[in-house]
């Protein structure tokens, strides 16, 4: 791609409007960008089809490619190529993207030493790690739990209580949304905010809890059914209960919150979890090298 | 080294060696087609706070007339002409109809939502001929997921009065202008009109044909030949075409850079042609041959 000192800027001129969304795009693995664009609107008609007219953005300018590359004989084969095109972009056979090659001129810099800092991505497990510590365990329990429970802020996002008989978990549930000191509750809070960050980007209100996915194929969810299938999975293990969570269509078809109706609540509950996973693996991978070295 | 030279191309002169033996030639075969009309508005859309429908608007250019002894300058406006592809493809399907070949049609839907039909008799919808036997117009025009062989193209229109004018752009000069139009009125006043821009005059557009085969050729040219309509408004009796000319011709067209000024490389491009008027007499009896074989025995 491009690297290197050795490199070329290609320059031409668009005789008919090329079709992109942004004056910033990519062809043939070159850097391309479009100066002094002028925007258009190509509007499009389907006469056997009853339907509007829908329109195309597309751009007229000077068109420059740049590519970089070390070696001289990759930088021969590539600009043959590119001399070689007469259209660029979406519909060529109507005539669009036309294009007349006007010059090159050769560069010869240093590449940027500046190195672009990965933020970490957050992968989605299909299941839980095997080895797990009890605490572990009772915190993840406790995050993929919680939205089932009242509280002083909300009802049930499912409307039913999942009849669990350890009731001292009930009561610990039931204050997610309150100041305790109990440790437990504190360290969820802190990946349930970090949970709404992520996901709770545009503000979207909603009025009924049902998704658009569900009034769109007129679905139903029996929340009786749905909490009573909760409880029997989590009275086996916590493996069950993240593998029954992940596989449900029925958490899929609600909002996460009435406020933010974008992100289901299967993917806040799952967010959550796969959050406290990766924060394990990160402190497990720097003890080990803190042990190596000691 | 002269003076003029920059510190950075100094750098580069390396690199200049690359071009040395840097031509490139592309090939391909054009179907020239030369048509006339009165009145004909292949048009855009309206702008938004004006009345009128326009074309779709490319770019604005400066150009030299001959005033007595003299150079003047003006500038004027190109506008792309639109639909020519469209136009075509409607056309080819109408002409298979007449001689009995069952081709695509351009809807993917038999009915509407209120049980309306779309698909007229002796056509099949669009795409679905890809896995049995390949309809012609399939094979020339392409649908979804599946690339078109030809490409249809003109070269921008503008209206400029002078006979004399010089510009550097490849233009096609002919009369613009707009038609103003009264939707209601009342006591002899417009309430609520408004305008469409319209072009006139001889124009031509090209058919890069290099990739189709000779019957596929033949289809394109005996169509192209009675080609009736463009634009909007055929029934109230715009959009009418005379087809006066077609010519079939072999282009190349060479890119090479050459040095210029401060070091920098000019791209050159030359055209040649060379007409091609055995194959076009071919291409009709191959496509005649094609038709026979296909009525005899249909698919």
């Amino acid at each position: 791609m491009n690297s290197g000192n050795n490199g070329f800027l290609l320059e031409g001129r668009l005789i008919t409007p090329i079709i992109t969304k942004k004056t910033h795009f990519k062809i043939h693995g070159c850097k391309a960008m479009i100066q002094n664009p002028r925007r258009r609107y190509y509007t499009k008609i389907q006469t056997a089809k009853p339907m509007y007219p829908y329109s195309f953005i597309c751009y007229l300018g000077k068109l420059t490619l740049e590519y970089r590359h070390e070696s001289l004989q990759n930088l021969k084969h590539k600009l043959i190529t590119l001399l070689q095109l007469t259209h660029l972009g979406k519909l060529q056979g109507e005539g669009l993207g036309e294009i007349q090659w006007t010059r090159i001129s050769f560069q010869n810099k240093p590449t940027d030493s500046r190195v672009k800092i990965k933020t970490p991505k957050l992968r989605i497990r299909k299941g839980l790690p095997l080895k797990l510590s009890i605490e572990q365990q009772e915190l993840l329990k406790y995050a993929l739990l919680h939205d089932f429970f009242h509280t002083s802020k909300h009802q049930s996002k499912i409307y039913q209580e999942p009849p669990l008989t350890d009731q001292s978990l009930v009561k610990r549930l039931q204050q997610h949304h309150e100041k305790t000191n109990d440790p437990l509750i504190r360290k969820f809070q802190y990946y349930d905010r970090l949970a709404a960050s992520i996901t709770r980007k545009i503000r979207s209100p909603v009025i009924s809890r049902y998704n658009w996915q569900a009034k769109r194929t007129l679905q139903k969810i029996n929340f009786i059914k749905l909490a009573k299938n909760i409880q029997e999975v989590t009275n086996t293990n916590i493996w069950n209960l993240y593998r029954y969570i992940y596989e449900s269509k029925e958490l899929k078809l609600l909002n996460e919150s009435m406020n933010h109706g974008h992100t289901t609540l299967h993917n806040h509950l799952i967010v959550i979890a796969n959050l406290i996973v990766q924060d394990f693996e990160r402190f497990s991978a720097q003890r080990k090298t803190r042990t190596q070295s000691n | 080294m002269a003076k003029s030279v920059s510190r950075s191309s100094l750098k580069s002169e390396s690199l200049l060696g690359i071009l040395d033996d840097v031509q490139i030639a592309i090939d391909s075969k054009i179907l020239k087609v030369k048509v006339f009309t009165s009145i004909c508005k292949p048009l855009n859309g309206a702008i938004p706070g004006s009345n009128q429908a326009h074309f779709l608007k490319l770019w604005t250019f400066p150009y030299k007339y001959k005033y007595g002894k003299e150079y003047k300058e003006s500038s004027a406006t190109a506008y792309f002409i639109k639909g020519l592809r469209g136009a075509l493809r409607h056309q080819v399907m109408y002409h298979c109809k007449e001689r009995g070949l069952e081709v695509c049609h351009t809807s993917d839907k038999e009915t509407d939502r209120k049980g309306k039909s779309l698909l007229p008799n002796g056509f099949h919808l669009i795409g679905s001929c890809t896995e049995s036997n390949e309809c012609i117009v399939h094979a020339v025009f392409g649908s979804k997921r599946h690339t078109s062989k030809i490409r249809v193209s003109a070269n921008p229109i503008a209206n400029i009065s002078q006979k004399t004018f010089q510009s550097k752009y490849k233009l096609q000069n002919v009369h613009i202008a707009t038609e103003k139009r009264v939707a209601l009125s009342y006591d002899g006043g417009a309430i609520q009109d408004f305008g469409e821009r319209y072009f006139a005059g001889e124009f031509e557009f090209e058919i890069d044909v290099s990739k189709c085969s000779l019957a596929e050729l033949g289809l394109l040219i005996e169509s192209a030949m009675y080609m009736q309509k463009l634009g909007r408004g055929y029934n109230a009796g715009y959009a009418q075409l005379e087809v006066q000319s077609l010519t079939l011709v072999d282009r190349i067209m060479t890119r090479k850079p050459i040095l210029g000024d401060n070091q920098e490389f000019k791209i050159e491009e030359q055209i040649s042609e060379t007409p091609l008027s055995q194959e076009f007499l071919n291409s009709i009896a191959e496509w005649t041959k094609y038709v026979k074989k296909s009525q005899e025995s249909p698919k």
